[in-house]
């Protein structure tokens, strides 16, 4: 199992905006959709999100796999709204987790992970987070490609996964398996170390991304706002075209 | 989740996880991070272990308590935090607005039970890891619970589930799925005892000061 979310980044038209603008808009009017329970403006924000991602031309592929990982997620909550409150709430509520998923997804395939770090670092997220995070998410790649060797081979010893909580030996298999994983990550950590230190690291990660805020930024910054305003005008019902 | 909610998750999460930083930060050397992030990578990756329940269903581990044994509360909290972060934007997992109350649940309050249970029954060997794992799950699934049933009443039901539906299943089949994260933590960690003891006394000294 292989996930590179930034093999898209660089061929999209959101590519060059600068990750800060890009991380407050989408926050920003995530934020606002999590607020707003009228279905009308939820739809007008999902449009808008759609038209969005259309325009910045990550490959439809990509986003129906970040949308279908989603989704039972979204079908699941949408489901017990509407056991739980009716069929209004649950319109919306699909409404509006679907939409902070696109605008979630816009921004991590329109951006190379590294620069939304150091995004998320020039707004003063702690360095010792940040470094985490970049390392954790590297890492993850190599421990997954391990579990799956690792998966293969229990496999190959014909392991079945087990029925239930009383199954001793299944639980026996997986306990071992975890432990293991973390028996060779914790030893690979010290090569890993050694790596970075040959790469001159010294306890602080440095990028080489050079943002400025220009014109585009600004644009996208108002088309943001406008698009904010509207959802929240159609919430509260103030009069607005059409 | 109503906003207040989801508010009040943000507002009692930063501060907790902003000490546990501060705390973290003081004591640590370039080489604790990049150790510390592989052994979250490790963690992230046994979250996607499923295991069975029963009746076909499946859970997967959290790994709170499994953190706590192996870094301390500080570093738990931190490592929790940094995969969940990461679940968030990378993986899509719950949304931004979710990411709050599930950094509340499962990287505080998770943590914060399974250290305390692990202090509480300190010199019970056998006992201390599995009622830790079990208990941490447990009362973070009654918080989620207790959450989405305050929203349902502050929001007159256009977000969250009523609690009279929404705390019985939470917290009555999470007591369920707890069982399994007590049996896989406490089988990690006696793997680990068994076969790389160094790793379990890492954090023992400086953890008793912090």
């Amino acid at each position: 199992m292989e996930l590179h979310i930034d093999r898209d980044a660089e061929g999209s038209a959101l590519f060059r905006f600068d990750p800060r603008v890009k991380l407050v808009c989408i926050f920003a009017l995530i934020v606002l959709v999590s607020m707003v329970t009228d279905a009308a403006a939820l739809a007008f924000a999902l449009l808008f999100a759609v038209l969005l991602l259309a325009f910045s031309r990550v490959p439809p592929v990509q986003l129906a796999r970040g949308y279908l990982a989603a989704l039972p997620f979204i079908s699941l909550s949408s489901l017990t709204m509407l056991l739980a409150s009716g069929p209004g709430s649950a319109m919306a509520m699909a409404l509006r987790v679907s939409t902070s998923v696109l605008l979630l997804l816009l921004l991590v395939r329109t951006t190379p992970f590294m620069d939304l770090l150091w995004a998320l670092r020039w707004f003063k997220v702690p360095a010792l987070l940040t470094d985490m995070i970049m390392l954790t998410y590297r890492f993850i790649f190599v421990l997954l490609e391990e579990l799956e060797r690792m998966r293969l081979a229990r496999k190959a010893r014909g392991f079945q996964g087990g029925r239930s909580l009383l199954d001793r030996k299944a639980f026996q298999v997986l306990a071992n398996t975890i432990g293991m994983v973390f028996l060779r990550s914790y030893r690979r950590a010290g090569q890993v170390y050694a790596a970075l230190l040959s790469r001159g690291y010294d306890g602080k990660a440095r990028t080489i991304a050079t943002y400025r805020v220009g014109g585009r930024d600004l644009a996208l910054g108002i088309v943001f706002v406008i698009t904010g305003v509207w959802t929240l005008a159609l919430q509260m019902g103030w009069y607005v075209w059409p | 989740m109503d906003p207040w909610v989801v508010l009040l998750g943000w507002a009692l999460a930063i501060p907790v996880i902003a000490l546990a930083i501060f705390r973290l930060d003081r004591r640590v050397d370039e080489r604790t991070v990049p150790f510390m992030a592989i052994l979250a990578a490790g963690i992230f990756v046994a979250q996607m272990l499923n295991f069975p329940v029963g009746g076909g269903t499946t859970g997967h581990l959290i790994g709170a308590t499994l953190a706590v044994v192996l870094l301390g509360l500080n570093g738990a909290i931190v490592v929790m935090t940094a995969i969940l972060v990461i679940q968030c934007l990378v993986f899509g997992d719950g949304g931004l607005t979710a990411l709050g109350l599930n950094l509340l649940n499962m990287a505080v309050i998770a943590p914060l039970v399974a250290y305390g249970v692990l202090r509480a029954l300190k010199g019970h060997e056998g006992a201390a890891v599995p009622v830790a794992s079990w208990a941490s799950v447990f009362l973070a699934s009654l918080a989620c619970g207790l959450m989405l049933s305050a929203s349902y009443v502050i929001s007159d039901g256009a977000f969250g589930i009523i609690g009279s539906v929404a705390i019985p299943a939470m917290a009555g089949w999470h007591a369920v799925i707890a069982i399994g994260e007590a049996v896989i933590t406490s089988g990690v960690v006696l793997f680990l005892k068994r076969v790389a003891p160094e790793m379990l006394e890492i954090n023992g000294p400086e953890e008793a000061g912090a």
